[in-house]
């Protein structure tokens, strides 16, 4: 795949975002065109900016989840939420959810015990929220007795929210 | 009571209270929690329960009252080799978690106005049995209850008349609409906009009846994603049929809805 016309790398590129719909890992892009991911991240900035600039585009490019993502402009979200009903997604977490997924981003990986410290009042049913909507997971066992179960988020954590990667969380807990 | 209150009183915000304590630990004596809480209780009584704003001064005020509890308490007379609780890191440690739950609030709010193309199977080559989850009542009333509350409904002005439809007819028209869209439709797709409240009802009974009798099944590609309305692959398949029998018929005969 390397032998491809490097004039037509973009189309390429734009193509499988297009047919991918969900974040493609740059790691995966740089293997199809044979180039180091950090020449791969660096032409889809360039491509990201150029869209983005240009009005007669409908879609931009983002970085997030450790890859890219086609997705169309902000600025049409609400049209095309009425045309289309099957994207108003009107699902919110709660304050509760939230806190509880905060902690678990920020500290991760940590116990169910661990978050109630923090919070003190029980988390199962957060946790059990978070579980169902795919935004944590079990990344382990901890060591000890009990040996209760860890939980660390997932992919779907840092597309929900838009993130490139867990180091763009918003504010890193220093404890 | 008449202390604190010249001090400090409930209807501070909780970053307020957090300060209030913060600049000194003992100030966590002078406050009459349960008291405080009754009186929040009243002003929700009075202007209406707020659950995230119940849920924030809840959590604060089970911290505070186990600050307060380990202060009053007596010390225990064996010394147990343990990390020494931090009040003040706890608190901040709180307040820092809000706010890390505040911006990813808003990061949410920002990345739904990014629309990305919907994954389809097919493209991915996954089997849909290896994707889709069945779903529960539940699922299906949660929906039920948004396509009520999104569909122009058309209700009569005055009379209300007597309205009757064959759940046997709506079972043909709900067969009909998913052969339609090859096998596979949208929960809300079945639902024809400018219906009455009591077709949108039947529609919705004769659905549950195809999926007790195996022909339907309901699924959903992630938890609390869009309901698809597929045919079993051991059912009789959708009718082909179109025209007329979309069109439901009020006044059949056999179980209906009034």
């Amino acid at each position: 795949m390397n032998q491809f016309p490097a004039e037509r790398e973009e189309g390429l590129i734009e193509a499988l975002l297009f047919i991918s719909g969900e974040p493609v890992p740059s790691q995966r892009l740089a293997e199809l065109l044979g180039k180091p991911v950090e020449e791969i991240d660096e032409q889809l900035s360039q491509m990201a900016s150029r869209w983005s600039s240009d009005l007669n585009r409908g879609c931009n490019l983002i970085p997030i989840a450790e890859g890219w993502q086609m997705v169309t402009k902000k600025e049409y979200a609400v049209l095309l939420k009425e045309f289309f009903q099957a994207l108003n997604k009107p699902r919110k977490l709660s304050a509760t959810t939230l806190e509880t997924l905060a902690i678990i981003a920020s500290r991760q990986p940590v116990t169910r015990q661990d978050v109630e410290m923090i919070r003190g009042v029980s988390a199962d049913y957060a946790i059990g929220q978070l579980l169902a909507l795919g935004l944590i997971e079990e990344v382990g066992k901890k060591q000890g007795m009990g040996r209760a179960n860890l939980y660390g988020t997932t992919q779907q954590f840092l597309i929900h929210f838009g993130l490139r990667s867990l180091q763009d969380l918003p504010e890193k807990l220093q404890f | 009571m008449e202390q604190l209150n010249q001090e400090f009183h409930f209807q501070s915000t909780p970053e307020e209270t957090v300060e209030y304590v913060r600049k000194d630990k003992e100030r966590v004596l002078k406050l009459w929690i349960a008291q405080w809480l009754q009186t929040m209780e009243q002003k929700w009584l009075d202007t209406g329960f707020d659950s995230e704003e119940a849920s924030t001064w809840m959590v604060l005020l089970a911290i505070l009252l186990e600050w307060k509890m380990q202060l009053l308490l007596p010390k225990p007379v064996v010394e147990i080799e343990e990390e020494p609780y931090d009040r003040e890191a706890h608190i901040e440690e709180y307040r820092l978690i809000q706010k890390t739950a505040k911006k990813l609030s808003e990061l949410a709010d920002e990345r739904s106005f990014w629309l990305a193309r919907e994954i389809d199977d097919k493209t991915l080559g996954v089997e849909p049995q290896d994707r889709l989850r069945q779903t529960g009542l539940f699922d299906l009333l949660q929906a039920f209850q948004r396509v009520l509350a999104t569909e122009e409904i058309d209700e009569p002005d005055e009379i209300i008349p007597v309205e009757e439809y064959d759940l046997e007819h709506q079972m043909n028209y709900v067969m009909t609409r998913v052969g339609q869209f090859q096998g596979r439709i949208l929960f809300q797709q079945l639902f024809r906009p400018g219906s009455s409240r009591n077709l949108l009802v039947a529609t919705f009974l004769a659905l549950l009846e195809l999926v007790r009798l195996h022909q339907l099944q309901i699924e959903q590609t992630t938890p609390y994603g869009e309901l698809w309305i597929g045919v079993m692959s051991n059912g009789t398949g959708p009718s082909t049929e179109s025209g007329d029998s979309l069109e439901p018929v009020p006044g059949g005969e056999g179980r209906g809805t009034d």
